[in-house]
This record gives structure tokens, C-alpha cells and sequence, in this order.
């Protein structure tokens, strides 16, 4: 599994540097990844901070085919926020990734003392990571963070959420994106990790901000849509009758997936996105995050 | 006279506690909370709360205001096990220091496990030290989450009169008021209670029972949000009595009985001496002159920016 990773990743990491920095200070960077298996932990934390300080901060700025190399290699990792110094400490760590349990420790370590912009690169390589149950920790210790990047590093363009959470974490990083203004598009498997509780809490979180007077995020009524019966159809009213017209894509989408027949006649209203849905010109993706 | 029944001091600067005095803010409670930061040894939670038990409280008392604080494992880091068990062993010995006057906050952050096994754990200590529990509301599913805290209460056989549930809202006031807990309310921008709501709440539920406090922190908060809202709602046509309920006798009255706070405690003025060191540190830096006067409270100017 390990070496297969590095295998895997590791030449596409070596590339996307070889193509941004000198040969250099590629070649430390290859130099420095290729004796971090011999190193103690001591080592290896200062490792990783030289790796990324030579490599610079700067945006990787992945061009489209990069991009979609990537999601070839890994269907649903999309590193369009990497740095030059996430890839650099990426590659640094990945040859470590061998032994699952050991890495795991080496990972919930490094974490322990990261500064800001470490950690959001750490937990943005997880994609390229094995799981173990350390590893799984800290990925629900980033969830508890206050800090939206560290937030978005773990939840958003990567498919370890929807591959690894239970439901129960799941529900709570999508109630924890709503909590912190982040947003929902960018979580890999969102529509397919619908579920009835999720659905039913959001109902209740539809309850508070209305309550408050506060709005309330369009993508919450995909998550709600296919579980809508009965009382719930009639929270979709307000949006029924918006004189914002994507407001009224989204109550065409939530009366089209719910399963109560009853949201027939409520998208009789609707017609124009109704048929628009039907020629598939109008999805949930139509809509902006 | 105010009381902020829920304010972390230890996260905001002199110059919100001049204010707070200015308002009017008598006496504040600071409960032990998690502070941004994950702490992963045990020997930080000490020296946290050595530190809202000593120097945060000095710190208070150095502009006329009384410190009180809350002592607990809190939800978020309840979720990291091998902490929590080192916390469990301490927390004993910090909740009958001077001036704790409940265990708190405790409760639910993302409902796990671990959390509901803390949470319990803490009730228990809670009964057998006869302190009064502050239990903090998830913020994320929070109907469920305050029922549920409400239920393993009861489960645990702690009186409601003893239980201060906060964060509420709307959608959770009617339940806890039913129930025979103290309804508490953070006025806390965006993320929890407007005023111009909670006047609204005032004016329907009257002051029985509701506790105000400000829940200021790291966050973009208002150390000021009791006296605020005690305008706002003066200025609305709610009754001095609800008012003077909500912002101040009834954290009084909830939290007096840990027996470690009484309005004795300020009703005579706090003595100012900026003099006075806390082993052997002064706040005051840079050779500034001190202050040293007698704050008689209630004379400060309400002031509301």
C-alpha cells in the first residue's frame, strides 16, 4: 500500500516542482524526501520545515490538464488551493507513508505543533495518506477547528470525507461548513451522502436562522430534497415565491428530488425550471456556492 | 449594577474591562472553555485554570469588577480521550478553589461518545461537590443537543434549578423554561443572539428564569452585550424588574448557590489599588501611574456605543 503511494504520487508531486523551481533546489527537495526514512521524528519535523521553505509559498497555480492528471490518479482530490511548499512537504512525507499505523503517529505529531500553514497543507495531502486510526483522530481534531482554511483543507476537493466518515461525522462537517460560512459545493459526495438525519437536523437549522432572521444557504435544500415529505414540503414556500430567480431554481430542484407526490403540484407553479431540470440545463451545480 | 454570567476574560484586553466597569458591570463569570488552540498535555489545562482562579481574577479585580469562574472538561477537547482522563484526575482539586461557582461549561459540541461520557462524568462531580452545572448548547444541532443535555441531566438526577443551560435561542427557550432550568442567552454577534431578538424574548417570556451574558472571547464579540441590551431593552418598554432579572439578580441567584458568590461581594464598592501586586506582577506596564479609588457600583455611566 505504502511504497504503492509513493509510487503512485510521488512522481507527479516531483514533476509539478520540477516544472516551478530550479534544478537546485528540486534536487534538495528530492535529496531531502529519499534519507527522511532514516531520520528520528526530530529530523523529520525539521525536514518538512526546510523542504517548504525552500520551496517557496507561492500558489502552485495547477493548470487544467495538471489538474485533471490529478483526478485521474485520485477521482475526487482537486489541488487547485496547493502551494509550492504543500507539494514539497508532501513529497517529503510521502515516503514515510509505507507503514500505515507508524505514519498515522508521524502524522498526529507533526500536527501537534504545525504552524498555520503547514497544517492546512498537511490535512490537504490527505488524499495521498493511508488511514489509521491516529490519522483518523486528527482528521476529527482539524474538523473541531475554528479556523475556516484548516476547516476547508479536510472538508472541501478531496474524496477522504465521503470514502472514510462515518455518518455521524459526516453530518457534522456539513453542519460545521454551514457554522463557519464556508460552503457545501466543494465537499466530494455531497449529494451521494445524503441522508434522513442530516436532512432532518438541517430542517431544524432552517428553524433557527428563519427564527433569527438570518438566511439560510441554497445547498441546504439539496441535502434536504430527497427526504422532503409531508410538513417539510411546505419550507420550501418562501423560495416557491422569490422574485430571485435562482431562489426558484432551488425550489424546482427540492420539489423535483423529493419523494412525497404531493411536490407534483407545487412545481406545477414552476414549469419554466421544471423543464429545464428535465433537459438537464438546470442541476444543483447550476447553482452558485 | 450588571453581571456578565458568561465572559472569557482571559481572551480580551484591559481595555474591555475598563468598559465593562464603565457599564456598570459589577461581577462576571468566566467559564473554563476551550480557547481556540487545542490542548494536547494535561499540564496545559493546569496552568489554565490556575490561571482564571489566580491571575485572571487579580486582573478583574484591578479594574472593580468581581471574577467569578466555571470549572470543566469542555465538549471539543472531551473528543481527545487520553487528555480528558488526565483533566477528570484534576478537576477536583480547581473546582473548590475560591470564587468557582459552578462546573461549566460542559455538554455537547458534535454529540460523540466520548463527549456524552465526559459530560456525564462531570454531572456526577457536579452532584457530589454540590455545585450548580453551566451547560454550554451545541451550536450545530442544537435542538436535539440542548433536549438531550436537559434529558442526561435529568438522567443524572440534577435538580434543573441547579443547571444554567446557555446559547439558547428561539427554538430552544420554551423547552428549557418548561423543564425548570435557567434559560441563559449569549448576545453574541451573527453566530448566536442579536439583542434586538433577545428584547423580543424579554417582552414574551419576561425575566424569570433568563439569564444575559456576553460569551465574549477571541471571537469578534461584545464585552458590552449586557448593559446593551439592558438599554435597548429599557428603551423598548421592558419592565426595570425583567431587566434587572435577566441582567443580573437571577446569575445571582443561580450561581450565589455554590455559596461563592454573594452580592456582599461588591455591594460596598470593590476596592481599586493597582498597587497591588499578583506574585509579585503588576498589570500596570510601562510606568504608568496607578489608580487607586473606591468604585461605588452602579455610579459608572451606561455607556452604549
Amino acid at each position: 500500500m505504502a511504497n504503492l503511494l509513493k509510487e503512485t504520487f510521488g512522481p507527479l508531486l516531483a514533476h509539478w516542482l520540477q516544472t516551478r523551481l530550479d534544478a537546485e533546489t528540486t534536487g534538495w527537495i528530492e535529496k531531502t524526501a529519499a534519507d527522511v526514512p532514516l531520520m528520528n521524528s526530530a529530523q523529520v519535523e525539521r525536514a518538512v520545515a526546510l523542504v517548504g521553505r525552500k520551496a517557496g509559498k507561492a500558489d502552485l497555480a495547477l493548470t487544467g490538464a495538471e489538474l485533471g492528471e490529478a483526478q485521474r490518479l485520485r477521482p475526487g482530490w482537486v489541488p487547485r488551493f496547493w502551494t509550492i511548499a504543500d507539494v514539497a512537504r508532501t513529497s517529503t512525507l510521502l515516503p514515510l507513508a509505507d507503514d500505515a499505523v507508524s505514519f498515522g503517529t508521524t502524522f498526529r505529531r507533526l500536527c501537534q505543533a504545525a504552524d498555520l500553514a503547514t497544517l492546512i497543507g498537511f490535512y490537504r495531502a490527505l488524499p495521498l495518506f493511508p488511514i489509521s486510526d491516529d490519522l483518523d483522530w486528527q482528521i476529527g481534531e482539524g474538523l473541531r477547528t475554528s479556523i475556516r482554511e484548516i476547516f476547508e483543507a479536510i472538508a472541501h476537493d478531496s474524496p477522504v470525507p465521503a470514502e472514510t466518515f462515518s455518518e455521524h461525522r459526516w453530518n457534522h462537517m456539513v453542519l460545521k461548513a454551514l457554522f463557519i460560512d464556508s460552503s457545501l459545493p466543494p465537499i466530494v459526495g455531497l449529494d451521494k451522502r445524503r441522508n434522513d438525519d442530516l436532512a432532518a437536523t438541517l430542517v431544524d437549522y432552517v428553524h433557527e436562522r428563519r427564527a433569527a432572521r438570518r438566511g439560510v444557504d441554497l445547498h441546504v435544500w439539496r441535502c434536504i430534497a430527497p427526504f422532503a415529505r409531508g410538513e417539510v414540503l411546505g419550507e420550501i414556500n418562501p423560495l416557491l415565491v422569490s422574485p430571485d430567480p435562482i431562489e426558484r431554481s432551488v425550489a424546482a430542484l427540492f420539489l423535483a428530488e423529493s419523494p412525497d407526490p404531493a411536490s407534483r403540484s407545487m412545481l406545477a407553479g414552476l414549469a419554466t425550471e421544471h423543464a429545464a431540470i428535465a433537459s438537464r440545463a438546470l442541476s444543483w451545480s447550476s447553482i452558485p456556492a | 449594577m450588571f453581571i456578565d454570567a458568561h465572559a472569557h476574560m482571559i481572551s480580551r484586553t484591559t481595555d474591555d474591562y475598563q468598559a465593562m466597569a464603565a457599564a456598570g458591570v459589577v461581577a462576571l463569570i468566566e467559564p473554563s472553555f476551550w480557547i481556540g488552540q487545542p490542548r494536547t498535555y494535561v499540564g496545559t489545562y493546569v496552568d489554565y485554570l490556575s490561571h482564571i482562579v489566580g491571575f485572571e481574577r487579580f486582573r478583574a479585580s484591578q479594574f472593580g469588577i468581581r471574577h467569578y469562574c466555571t470549572i470543566g472538561l469542555n465538549s471539543k477537547e472531551a473528543n481527545n480521550e487520553e487528555l480528558a482522563e488526565g483533566v477528570m484526575e484534576i478537576l477536583p482539586q480547581f473546582a473548590l478553589k475560591e470564587g468557582v461557582v459552578a462546573i461549566g461549561e460542559i455538554g455537547y459540541d458534535e454529540q460523540t461518545p466520548l463527549e456524552d461520557k465526559y459530560f456525564r462524568a462531570q454531572l456526577e462531580l457536579a452532584k457530589e461537590l454540590d455545585l450548580p452545572v453551566m451547560i454550554h448548547t451545541p451550536h450545530r444541532d442544537k435542538k436535539k443537543g440542548t433536549l438531550r443535555s436537559m434529558d442526561v441531566c435529568r438522567e443524572h438526577g440534577v435538580d434543573p434549578n441547579k443547571v444554567v443551560v446557555d446559547h439558547n435561542n428561539e427554538e430552544t427557550v420554551e423547552d428549557v423554561l418548561d423543564r425548570g432550568f435557567w434559560a441563559a442567552f449569549s448576545i453574541y454577534p451573527s453566530t448566536k443572539m442579536g439583542n434586538v431578538r433577545m428584547v423580543e424574548l424579554l417582552k414574551r417570556y419576561g425575566g424569570d428564569r433568563v439569564i444575559l451574558d456576553s460569551a465574549t472571547d477571541w471571537g469578534i464579540s461584545d464585552p458590552l452585550a449586557v448593559p446593551k441590551t439592558a438599554e435597548l431593552a429599557r428603551q423598548s418598554g421592558v419592565s426595570e424588574e425583567a431587566i434587572r432579572k435577566a441582567t443580573y439578580a437571577n446569575a445571582l441567584t443561580a450561581y450565589g448557590q455554590s455559596g461563592q458568590m454573594s452580592e456582599a461581594d461588591w455591594i460596598d464598592g470593590l476596592r481599586v489599588d493597582q498597587t497591588q501586586l499578583h506574585e509579585g506582577n503588576s498589570i500596570l506596564r510601562g510606568g504608568r501611574d496607578p489608580v487607586v479609588e473606591n468604585v461605588k457600583a452602579g455610579t459608572a455611566g451606561l455607556i452604549i456605543e
